[in-house]
């Protein structure tokens, strides 16, 4: 914090009026914090969108050349999952059938009705991959049973418990257990089911013949070694074009980008990263230019002695660097407590660490020296003579 | 332009510098804010040459141009017009990084004290001694020393909010001394001081001016303690030097003025304003100075040294300190009366025709005096002042 080695001036000017220090970086911190939850949210948003895709227990999958997004499930016939698993390099593959529009849970306190999103597959296919689907899979493959999520929004679907029986679309359900997965912001709520059941509930799911069935996402276990590039290829050459072919990776980017660019709800959250930019510019440079207005005589003095306009723009950075520091330490832990408090109310999956600290750090530090820089701008053209005047 | 033509447009001996060693040259400096209809001047065609070692005080009225001639001499605004060569730097075509580099030899006071509120005194005296320093030790012994000098021991780790109004200036005058500058370039640096810390400044900056280092000292001020400490008073009205007087050779010369008998009970005022247009001369022994019947056209004050006077080839008296010779025959209407030879070596304080006239007009006493002599000198009678 020396100046030319010799003396703390940015460090101290910053400091020397603990309110002034305390409202500046509060300001700083604020647009830190802004930067930081905007970010968070769009992550959390994204995150959550693929929530059920990053735990398809597969390699690769088959959907619906029509199929843009999970939350508007469009299917396509058993029958080609049937075919993929001819492929050699295929171990197995499992139907998942997906209802985002048409699944209404009953409140059994209230008798309300609340959407849900209803997933259902074979049990013994393990297609998603929850250690509580998994364990509890002879409960769930009886008659009219289902799994509930439990990060479900308490306040709309009421508290879960194993053996409560209610209605999901008119249909009497029991729930043999609960598991977590999280919602997102087209879902409050998951329930998961038997194929079985699944077809009961949602007939219109079901075909004439078993191989008619509805599938939303086909999961293919690939065996290993295999060459997904080639496989794909191959399965793409052999299907008919009423199935398209995604490895699980492509299938996560695809759902990712339709909310991030096309929705585009992840484009406004972005947004909100850069108003939390401008805000943050503009509280530093009014920090940073106040600051540089009271001292005008001291630095013009210093242009006298033989300081340099270079100089004297590296103790207005220094301030701001120093200011970006403090800002970014404060804005990072009240960040900390925010993403915790915002996960605890929503279940939105808010994770710090996957928020890139170091880009809001990057950002935070552009933020406040090219403010500095500005500011800096009165500084060069102060007029030592007039201290003469 | 050569120091010798540069010298040859001063010839007043209260104008020259002090020393050989001239380290301000200003010839024909013309400044103006502003342009076109606004363009207002505020200095017209000064001259001004100090050397090496002497304490120069500015005076005049508000906006007379003092502040805009001490920045130019400072390297804080750019030349527009004219010659001006400050510690062998010819300003006249400095670049910004010359002018920079300039200021770096130049220690500023300035009326306010401009010190940082987040820096300690030593902190504030570092900021300067930072632009030198060789090290951290060496630039730490030299701010504690110069703060020591202008007793602020105690108060080196004090913030300026703690120091009083003569502390806080102290600290500045500290900053600006700190690296041992050429030249000092002061604005009322003992306005806000008490007589004792004022006396303590005026003695630091003597002791600089005097010491190895020689520095210049240039202060505007309205202090007649500092005034009368000064070696030269360059005096400016309406952006004109209307009076640029070496102390010590004008007291010379008021000196010897007031011994002379003719001018004997004119007031100090008038003996100065007459000293202040004379030029100083010397003579070797043996070196004829004036020849009776000629012509003249200046008179002589005997500073120091021994002449002889001979009339019609008789030798007629002896001419020593504070007596006068010579005659201005266009104005009194009479040739030389005596010749005069130095004796010994002499120094002259001559006072010229043109010069004579602008006292005359210039000072009512001064003009009665001479036509009392005139009407109390018989018509055939030399009159010498």
């Amino acid at each position: 914090m020396a100046f030319g080695n010799k003396v703390p001036l940015a460090w101290r000017n910053l400091t020397e009026s603990k309110p002034r220090l305390f409202a500046s970086v509060a300001g700083a911190a604020f647009a830190v914090t802004l930067m930081f939850m905007e970010n968070g949210f769009r992550n959390a948003l994204l995150d959550s969108m693929v929530n059920v895709i990053e735990r398809l227990d597969g390699e690769m999958v088959l959907v619906s050349p029509t199929l843009y997004t999970l939350a508007a499930p469009y299917s396509f016939p058993l029958q080609r999952l049937v075919q993929a698993g001819d492929f050699p390099e295929i171990e197995s593959t499992s139907p998942v059938y997906v209802v985002t529009r048409t699944g209404f849970w009953r409140r059994p306190d209230t008798g309300e009705q609340v959407r849900a999103c209803v997933i259902g597959y074979p049990p013994e296919d393990d297609a998603l991959d929850i250690p509580e689907l998994k364990e509890n899979r002879d409960l769930w493959s009886r008659p009219d049973t289902a799994m509930a999520d439990l990060e479900s929004r308490e306040d709309q679907f009421g508290a879960f418990e194993p053996g409560m029986t209610s209605e999901i679309s008119g249909r009497r359900i029991e729930i043999a257990g609960t598991f977590s997965l999280g919602i997102n912001v087209q879902t409050n709520g998951n329930i998961v089911m038997s194929d079985r059941n699944m077809m009961k509930v949602f007939p219109e799911l079901d075909g004439p013949s078993l191989m008619d069935r509805k599938v939303t996402v086909g999961v293919l276990q690939v065996r290993p070694g295999a060459d997904l590039d080639r496989l794909r290829a191959g399965l793409r050459a052999a299907l008919p074009p009423d199935v398209r072919v995604l490895t699980k990776d492509q299938f996560i980017t695809q759902e990712r980008e339709f909310w991030d660019k096309v929705a585009p709800v992840g484009t406004v959250f972005l947004i909100g990263v850069v108003m939390g930019f401008i805000v943050g510019a503009m509280i530093c440079h009014q920090v940073l230019h106040a600051d540089i207005s009271d001292r005008l005589s001291e630095f013009a003095t210093l242009k006298a002695m033989g300081y340099s306009n270079a100089k004297l723009l590296r103790v207005v950075l220094m301030q701001a660097f120093y200011l970006a520091l403090l800002g970014y330490g404060a804005g990072l832990l009240v960040s900390v407590f925010l993403f915790d408090w915002v996960h605890r109310a929503t279940s939105l999956p808010m994770d710090l660490s996957r928020n890139n600290p170091l880009a809001i750090l990057a950002l935070t530090m552009v933020m406040c020296l090219g403010s500095g820089a500005l500011a800096a701008r009165s500084l060069v053209s102060v007029d030592p003579a007039q201290l003469f005047a | 332009m050569s120091s010798a033509s540069l010298t040859s447009t001063m010839t007043r001996a209260v104008n020259l510098p002090a020393g050989e060693d001239v380290v301000i040259r200003a010839v024909g400096v013309n400044y103006a804010y502003g342009t076109g209809e606004t363009r207002t001047q505020v200095l017209y065609d000064n001259t001004l040459e100090i050397s090496r070692g002497e304490v120069v005080i500015m005076t005049g009225p508000s906006g007379s141009g003092k502040s805009t001639l001490l920045t130019l001499i400072g390297a804080l605004r750019t030349m527009q017009e004219g010659h001006l060569e400050v510690l062998d730097r010819n300003l006249s075509r400095a670049s910004e990084w010359g002018r920079v580099q300039l200021r770096k030899q130049i220690g500023f006071i300035f009326q306010q004290h401009n010190l940082f509120s987040s820096l300690s005194a030593l902190e504030n005296v570092r900021m300067a001694a930072a632009l030198t320093a060789t090290s951290f030790q060496e630039m730490n012994q030299r701010c504690l020393s110069i703060l020591e000098r202008l007793g602020l021991a105690d108060r080196t780790h004090h913030l300026p909010s703690e120091l009083s109004g003569g502390q806080r200036q102290r600290v500045a005058i500290s900053r600006a001394l700190v690296n041992r500058p050429r030249m000092v370039l002061a604005d009322e640096p003992t306005a806000s001081l008490d007589a004792e810390s004022s006396l303590a400044v005026l003695d630091l900056l003597h002791e600089l001016a005097e010491g190895p280092d020689k520095t210049t000292v240039l202060l505007v001020t309205h202090d007649q303690r500092v005034i009368d400490r000064a070696d030269r008073i360059v005096k400016l009205v309406g952006g004109r030097i209307v009076t640029n007087t070496l102390t010590k050779v004008a007291l010379r010369i008021c000196r010897a003025l007031a011994a002379t008998e003719s001018l004997q009970g004119l007031s100090e005022v008038t003996l100065s304003r007459l000293a202040n247009v004379m030029t100083v001369e010397t003579r070797a022994p043996g070196e004829t100075i004036t020849r009776q019947g000629e012509q003249g056209d200046r008179f002589y004050t005997v500073g120091s040294g021994v002449a002889d006077a001979y009339k019609d080839g008789h030798f007629d008296e002896e001419k020593c300190y504070g007596e006068g010779f010579g005659m201005i025959s266009s104005f009194f209407n009479r040739p030389v009366p005596t010749t005069v030879v130095a004796r010994t070596e002499m120094e002259l304080y001559v006072l010229a025709k043109d010069d004579f006239l602008q006292a005359l007009a210039e000072d009512r006493s001064f003009e009665e005096r001479i036509r009392v002599m005139l009407a109390n000198a018989p018509s055939t009678e030399a009159v010498e002042p």
